[in-house]
C-alpha cells in the first residue's frame, strides 16, 4: 500500500518536474485538438444568453391546455419537453420552434404555468446555432 | 431448482458475473430482491470513469480503470457517451497561479492512460476559452483544465448483461429476495433459500456456490452464515439532484462548503448535480434525500453557476455507496477498492463476497470473480466480456434510415439507438402490430409504445415501474403523469392483467417517482405534483389512505 | 373606478364576478391565463360525504353529506362559513353558473334535481361520485351500456373502462351494470383534444354518428370518451345523440381535459356576456392601511376598486408558491392547511410519502373568516379584499373535498362581502 502511494507520488513529481525544466521544449498541443473533437459528438458550447432565459422553459406541468390553440394533429404541449431539453437535438426541433413562436401569443393565455413559448423556440434556436457553429 | 452458482444480487457486479459465468458456460442463477440496478449502481453517477482521483494513490488502478473503460465502451457502445468535465481553477487555491499548472500537470499524467479509454489530451483553458463554451461560470480564475469521463445508462447496463446471460443458459429471477444460506455437513455451502416478492413460502435453491453482489447490503448477505470472514463496509449516502434540463453539455467540477468536490453534470436530456457522502446506518430500502442534502448540493455549484437557483429541480436519486471499509483515508479515496472475499477459511467453502469496487470497473471485478469460481468448480474457460458486444451493442444504426424506415422523427430514432444500439429496428418493428405502435407515450423521452412492448416482452419487466429502468418511463418533469396511464393498459395488455392489477401497476410507478420527486417538492414541482394527486385520486377512486386529517 | 375587483378566471373568480353583477355591480375582472378549472374532469363536486368511498351513503341528502363534511373538517371553508351558508351559497352558484353555461350547452341538470353520490364513469374506469356535472356526462343508471372506443384514441381504454365500471366492487350503487366495449373504426390518431376539434366538424360528427349507430344496437345508453366536439360540443353531441336515439354518456376526463377546456371557454364567454370587464395578469398591490386600495396591472397600469376579491387558484395557478416556506402570492398572505399554520419547512415533513395520502402542504392557502375575508394572525388583513376558491386553504382540490362546490359558494359570499 505505502509503495504503491510512493509510486504514485514519484510519477506526479517527475512530471511535474518534467514540465518546470524542460517548459521551452516541450510540444504544446494546446486546446486545439480537444475543442475540436467537440464538433463530433454534437458537444456545442453553452449559447451566450442561456441562463438568464432558461428556467422559465422549464416550467410546464404537461397540462395539455396549449394542444386546444393548435391544430387537431399539432401537440405543443409535447413539443416543450422535446428538442428543448437538450442542446445536442435542438437542430431537430427547429420546425416545432417555428411553429411555436407562431402559437406564443396564444398559448400565454392560457398556460397556467407561464411557460414561455417564446423563450422555448429561442432555446431551441440559440442552442441549434451554436451547434451549427461547432461543425463549421 | 439446481445450479452450480447462484449469484446474489442484480447490480452492476452481480449481473456482470452472471454473463461472465454463463459465457463460460457455467450454471448459473441470479437472484435480485427487486429490480435490476435498484441499489448502488442505479443510483450512481452512471460514469465509466477512469479514476484521475486514483493517481495519488495508485497509479495502477488509474491504469485498471482506465483499460476496463474502453472494454465498456466498445462492447455496449450504444449506451455510453462522453461526459466532458471542466475544472476550473479558482483563485482562491492555495498555490496561487501555480494551481492551473499543478493541475495541468495532473491531467498531463492522466493523459498516459487516456489512450485505453479513447481519450485525447485534455486542454487547459484560459478564462476566456472557458467562458466561450460555458458562459454561466461565474467566479475568479486563473483558468481551467478539461478531462474526459465516459457515462452509460446503469439501468440497461444491467438489464443487458442479465438478458446476455440468459440467452446463454442462466436463469434470472428478480423479484426473488435471498433469505439463507444452506449448507453441508463439513459447513460447505449447498444452495439457498429463497422467497418471491408477496409469496410466503420460501424455496430451496441447490447450488455448489454462492456469490454475494449484494452492494452494499454485503455486509448483511455475509451475515447470513455465522462461519463468513468479516465483511465490512463504510457505507456513505450519495444524492443526486435531476434538473430538468440538460443545461450544459459540460460538466463542471465546484468546491462544498466542507472543501469536498461536487460537480453538475449533463445525463442525456437533465442534469444532475452530486453528490453527497455521509455516512449511513439506517435502512437500506427506505432511502430520501433530506432537505440538508438538496441544500448543500444546491449551494455548492451556486458558488459557481449561480443561475442555476432558477432551475427547476424534479427528482432526487439516492443510493448507498458499496465501499469497503478502511480502505485509504480520505473518504472519497476510499471507493475504488474492491475484493473478492472467500469464505472457505472462514468455514463456508463455496461462499464468495465480491465488495466494494466500482460501476466503472464492473466487468474486471466480475472477471476476477468468476476467475475464483471457476478455479473452484474446476472450469478452465476464459472471461470472453471483454471482447464479446452487449446485446444491441455490435452496430449503430443510422438514425435518418431509421426515421426512414418507420414512422418516427429524429429525436424519437436517436434515443432508440442509444437504448437498443443494432436491435432498433427489432424494438421498431413491433409497431407494426397495432394502430397505435408509433404513438408517443411519455412526450419526455419520448417514449414510443412499440418501445414499451418490446421492454415489456424481452427485458425482462415484472412490475410497471421496472420501465423506468428500461427505457426511462416516468422520468421526466411530469413524474409519470402522461405515460404511466397509457403504459400501465399496454403492459396490462401484454401481460393479460385485469383492471385491478393494472390499477396497482400504475399506483406502484407514480408512487416510486413521487418518492423520488418528494424532496424537492418545492416551487413548479409541488405544482405538477398536485397535479399527479389531483388526477388520479380524483378519477380513480384511488382509497386515500387517511382521509380525515 | 370599480365596484369590485376580481383577480382570477378559474370558476371561483367567474362565480365571485358573475355574482357582482346580478347585484348591479361594476365589476372588472383579472386573468393571467387559465387554470385548475380547465383541468377539470367535468364532474361538479359539491357534497360528497367523508369516510370511506367503498361505503358511499346514498340515502343521505346534499344537506346532510355538507353538514358531515362541515363537521368533520374543522378547516374546510364548508365549516369555516357553516354548513348552512355554505348550502345557500352553493345553491345560489348554481343557479348562476348554470344560467352561465346556457349558451354553451353546459348546463349541468337543475338543483332542485340533484342527488349526492351519483355514479358517474371516468376515463380511467371508476364509478366516481358527484353529485353533478356539465351536461354530457350523466351518471350510469343501469342497464347494459356499451363503451365505445374509437379505434387510435391512446388516451382511452374502453376494455378498462368497461370492466372497472362494472366490476367496481360497490355493491351499495345498486345497480346491475352491463358494460360492454365497443370498438370503432372512426379515424383519429389525434390526441383528445385534437379529436375533439375534428368532430366539431358536424360532417365528422355524423359520420361518426352513422357509425356507432350500427354497433350498438340494443343498448340502454352509450359510454364515450370525452371528445365529442370542443367549440361546438353542443352540436356534436346532439347529432351523435340524435343518430344514437339513446343516451350517449361522456366519461370523466382525464388530462388533457376537453370537458375541463370546454368549461374554462363557457366561463369565459359568460363573463363577456354579462358585461364583466377584462383585464389581464396583475402583479401587484397598493394598500393604505387597512385597505388595498388598487392592484397593479402587467403594463404598469393602476386599477381601482372599492373591494377586492382575490380567486387566484393553488399551485397550479400560481395563486400560492411554496419554496420550503409558503405564501400567497400577490399580497404574500401567510398559508394555514388543513392541519393548522404551516412552518416553514421541507417538503418531506409536508408531503406523505404516497401520493394518496392526505399531505397537508396540498391544502395550504389563505385563512378566512366567514366572510370570506383573509385572516393573518387573527386579524383581517384588508377590510375590503375577499378570498374565493383554491385560494383559500384547509381543504385538497382531491377527491372527496368539493373543489367546485367550494368554488361556488366562497365565490356568492366573497362577492357578497365585497358589495356589502
Ligand atoms: C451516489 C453514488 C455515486 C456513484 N458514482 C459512481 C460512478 O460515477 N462511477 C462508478 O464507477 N461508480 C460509482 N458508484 C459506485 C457504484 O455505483 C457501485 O460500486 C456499483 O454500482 C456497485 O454495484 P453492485 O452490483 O455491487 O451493488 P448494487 O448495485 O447495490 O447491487 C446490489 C444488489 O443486491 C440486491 N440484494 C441485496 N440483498 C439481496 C438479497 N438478500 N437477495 C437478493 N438480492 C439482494 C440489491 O437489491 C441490489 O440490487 C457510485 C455509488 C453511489 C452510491
Ligand atoms: C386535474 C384536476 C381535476 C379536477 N377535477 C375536479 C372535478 O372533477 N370536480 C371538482 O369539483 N373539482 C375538480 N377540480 C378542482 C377544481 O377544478 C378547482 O378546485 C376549481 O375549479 C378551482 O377554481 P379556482 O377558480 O379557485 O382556481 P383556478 O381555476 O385555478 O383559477 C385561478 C385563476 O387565477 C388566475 N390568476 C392567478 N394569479 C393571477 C394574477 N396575479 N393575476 C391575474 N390572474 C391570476 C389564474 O390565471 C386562473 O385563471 C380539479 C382540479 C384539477 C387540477
Ligand atoms: S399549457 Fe403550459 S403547462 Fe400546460 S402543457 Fe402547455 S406549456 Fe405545459
Amino acid at each position: 500500500m505505502m509503495m504503491r502511494w510512493f509510486k504514485a507520488r514519484m510519477v506526479l513529481g517527475t512530471a511535474l518536474l518534467r514540465r518546470v525544466l524542460l517548459a521551452p521544449v516541450l510540444p504544446d498541443h494546446g486546446p486545439k485538438p480537444w475543442l475540436g473533437k467537440l464538433a463530433n459528438e454534437d458537444l456545442a458550447a453553452v449559447p451566450k444568453e442561456l441562463w438568464s432565459y432558461v428556467g422559465g422553459t422549464s416550467r410546464c406541468i404537461g397540462c395539455g391546455l396549449c394542444d386546444s390553440v393548435a391544430l387537431p394533429h399539432e401537440a405543443p404541449s409535447q413539443w416543450i419537453t422535446r428538442e428543448a431539453r437538450e442542446p445536442s437535438t435542438a437542430n431537430l426541433g427547429l420546425e416545432r420552434a417555428e411553429r411555436l413562436e407562431e402559437l406564443a401569443r396564444e398559448i400565454a393565455a392560457i398556460c397556467p404555468a407561464r411557460v414561455p413559448v417564446e423563450d422555448v423556440a429561442r432555446l431551441i434556436r440559440a442552442n441549434a446555432e451554436t451547434l451549427a457553429q461547432l461543425k463549421r | 431448482m439446481k445450479t452450480d452458482v447462484l449469484v446474489i444480487g442484480g447490480g452492476s457486479n452481480g449481473t456482470g458475473l452472471a454473463r461472465d459465468l454463463a459465457k463460460r458456460g457455467v450454471k448459473v442463477m441470479l437472484c435480485e430482491m427487486g429490480d435490476f440496478a435498484r441499489g448502488a449502481t442505479g443510483a450512481s453517477s452512471a460514469m465509466i470513469h477512469g479514476g484521475p482521483r486514483y493517481l495519488l494513490n495508485d497509479v495502477e488502478t488509474t491504469k485498471h480503470s482506465c483499460v476496463d473503460s474502453g472494454y465498456i465502451q466498445k462492447i455496449a457502445q450504444h449506451l455510453v457517451f462522453r461526459i466532458p468535465f471542466l475544472v476550473p481553477v479558482p483563485k482562491s487555491f492555495p498555490y496561487g497561479r501555480a494551481s492551473l499548472l499543478l493541475h495541468d500537470v495532473y491531467f498531463d499524467v492522466y493523459d498516459r492512460y487516456s489512450p485505453y479509454k479513447n481519450g485525447i489530451p485534455h486542454a487547459k483553458l484560459s478564462v476566456e476559452e472557458m467562458l466561450r463554451i460555458e458562459p454561466g461560470l461565474v467566479g475568479d480564475f486563473w483558468g481551467g483544465v478539461t478531462l474526459d469521463e465516459w457515462g452509460i445508462d446503469p439501468g440497461r447496463l444491467c438489464v443487458l448483461n442479465a438478458i446476455d446471460a440468459v440467452a446463454h443458459g442462466a436463469t434470472v429471477a428478480t423479484y426473488t429476495e435471498v433469505v439463507g444460506i444452506t449448507r453441508g455437513s463439513n459447513g460447505e455451502v449447498t444452495g439457498a433459500r429463497v422467497r418471491r416478492r408477496g409469496e410466503a413460502t420460501v424455496q430451496e435453491i441447490e447450488a455448489k456456490v454462492v456469490v454475494n453482489c449484494g452492494g452494499p447490503w454485503a455486509e448483511k448477505l455475509a451475515g447470513l452464515t455465522p462461519d463468513s470472514a468479516k465483511v465490512k463496509l463504510r457505507p456513505g449516502k450519495g444524492v443526486h439532484l435531476v434538473y430538468e434540463k440538460r443545461l450544459t453539455n459540460f460538466a463542471v467540477i465546484c468546491n462544498a462548503v466542507d472543501g469536498r468536490e461536487v460537480f453538475v453534470m449533463p445525463y442525456l436530456n437533465e442534469s444532475w448535480i452530486g453528490t453527497t457522502d455521509d455516512d449511513f446506518y439506517g435502512d437500506l430500502n427506505d432511502l430520501s434525500a433530506t432537505h440538508d442534502e438538496v441544500a448543500y448540493l444546491r449551494e455548492a455549484v451556486e458558488h459557481v453557476l449561480p443561475d442555476i437557483k432558477h432551475q427547476r429541480l424534479i427528482s432526487t436519486r439516492v443510493g448507498v455507496r458499496n465501499t469497503m471499509h478502511g480502505w485509504g483515508v480520505h473518504e472519497d479515496v476510499l471507493s475504488r477498492g474492491y475484493r473478492i472475499i472467500d469464505h472457505t477459511a472462514a468455514g463456508t467453502p463455496g461462499f464468495y463476497s465480491l465488495v466494494g469496487g466500482k460501476l466503472a470497473s464492473y466487468r474486471i471485478q466480475a472477471e476476477e470473480a468468476a476467475d475464483a469460481v471457476c478455479v473452484r468448480l474446476g472450469v478452465a474457460a476464459r472471461c470472453t466480456t471483454h471482447e464479446d458486444y452487449l446485446p444491441g451493442g455490435d452496430a449503430i444504426p443510422d438514425e435518418v434510415e431509421l426515421t426512414r424506415a418507420y414512422p418516427i422523427d429524429r429525436l424519437t430514432a436517436r434515443r432508440l439507438v442509444h437504448r437498443h444500439g443494432a436491435l432498433a429496428s427489432r424494438v421498431l418493428d413491433i409497431g407494426r402490430e397495432t394502430a397505435t405502435g408509433y404513438a408517443v407515450v411519455d412526450p419526455a423521452e419520448p417514449v414510443l409504445e412499440c418501445e414499451l412492448r418490446y421492454c415489456i416482452r424481452h427485458e425482462m419487466v415484472k412490475r410497471l415501474s421496472d420501465l423506468t429502468m428500461r427505457c426511462r418511463l416516468g422520468v421526466g418533469a411530469d413524474q409519470g403523469m402522461r405515460g404511466g396511464l397509457r403504459a400501465a393498459q399496454v403492459f396490462a395488455e401484454e401481460r393479460g392483467l385485469d383492471t385491478t392489477s393494472m390499477r396497482e401497476e400504475l399506483m406502484g410507478l407514480l408512487r416510486s417517482r413521487w418518492r423520488a420527486a418528494r424532496p424537492v417538492m418545492t416551487g413548479q414541482q409541488l405544482a405538477q405534483a398536485e397535479l399527479v394527486m389531483t388526477q388520479y385520486t380524483g378519477l380513480w377512486q384511488l382509497p386515500t389512505l387517511n382521509p380525515v386529517a | 373606478m370599480f365596484d369590485v375587483l376580481v383577480i382570477g378566471g378559474g370558476l371561483a373568480g367567474v362565480t365571485a364576478a358573475l355574482e357582482a353583477r346580478a347585484c348591479g355591480a361594476r365589476v372588472a375582472l383579472a386573468q393571467r391565463s387559465w387554470g385548475a378549472t380547465a383541468m377539470s374532469t367535468g364532474a361538479l363536486d359539491i357534497a360528497f360525504a367523508p369516510g370511506s368511498p367503498s361505503e358511499p351513503t346514498v340515502a343521505r341528502s346534499i344537506e346532510g353529506h355538507i353538514y358531515a363534511i362541515a363537521a368533520s373538517r374543522a378547516r374546510h371553508p364548508y365549516a369555516v362559513v357553516g354548513s348552512g351558508s355554505a348550502l345557500l351559497a352553493i345553491a345560489d352558484g348554481m343557479k348562476l353558473l348554470s344560467s352561465a353555461l346556457e349558451p354553451s350547452g353546459l348546463t349541468p341538470r337543475p338543483w332542485e334535481a340533484i342527488q349526492p353520490n351519483q355514479p358517474y364513469v371516468s376515463s380511467l374506469g371508476a364509478l366516481v361520485p358527484a353529485a353533478s356535472a356539465l351536461a354530457s356526462h350523466g351518471p350510469v343508471t343501469g342497464g347494459s351500456v356499451a363503451c365505445v372506443q374509437l379505434a387510435g384514441d391512446t388516451h382511452f381504454d374502453a376494455k378498462h373502462v368497461a370492466k372497472a365500471a362494472v366490476h367496481d366492487g360497490r355493491t351499495s350503487w345498486g345497480r346491475a351494470l352491463d358494460i360492454e366495449p365497443v370498438m370503432l373504426r372512426f379515424d383519429g390518431s389525434l390526441p383528445p383534444i385534437g379529436l375533439a376539434q375534428r368532430l366539431d366538424d358536424l360532417g365528422a360528427a355524423h359520420e361518426l354518428a352513422s357509425e356507432l349507430k350500427a354497433v350498438v344496437a340494443g343498448v340502454s345508453a352509450v359510454i364515450m370518451p370525452p371528445v365529442l366536439g370542443l367549440a361546438r360540443h353542443r352540436e356534436t353531441l346532439a347529432t351523435v345523440q340524435d343518430a344514437v336515439g339513446v343516451p350517449v354518456i361522456e366519461a370523466l376526463a382525464h388530462l388533457p381535459s376537453v370537458p375541463g377546456v370546454r368549461l374554462q371557454r363557457a366561463l369565459g364567454q359568460a363573463l363577456r356576456a354579462a358585461g364583466v370587464v377584462l383585464v389581464g395578469e396583475v402583479v401587484g398591490a397598493e394598500t393604505s392601511g387597512e385597505r388595498v386600495v388598487a392592484v397593479q396591472g402587467k403594463g404598469g397600469e393602476r386599477l381601482p376598486a372599492k373591494a377586492f376579491v382575490l380567486a387566484s387558484g393553488r399551485f397550479i395557478s400560481g395563486g400560492v408558491v411554496f419554496d420550503f416556506g409558503c405564501r400567497e402570492a400577490l399580497f404574500g398572505l401567510p398559508t394555514v392547511t388543513e392541519l393548522g399554520a404551516l412552518e416553514k419547512d421541507a417538503p418531506q415533513n409536508i408531503v406523505r410519502a404516497d401520493p394518496r395520502e392526505s399531505h397537508p402542504l396540498m391544502t395550504a392557502g389563505v385563512q378566512v373568516n366567514a366572510s370570506m375575508q383573509p385572516i393573518v394572525e387573527g386579524r383581517i388583513a384588508f377590510a375590503n379584499l375577499f378570498a374565493a376558491g383554491m385560494v383559500v386553504g384547509g381543504f385538497a382540490s382531491r377527491f372527496a373535498l368539493c373543489a367546485d362546490g367550494v368554488a361556488l359558494a366562497t365565490g356568492v359570499i366573497a362577492a357578497r362581502g365585497a358589495l356589502a
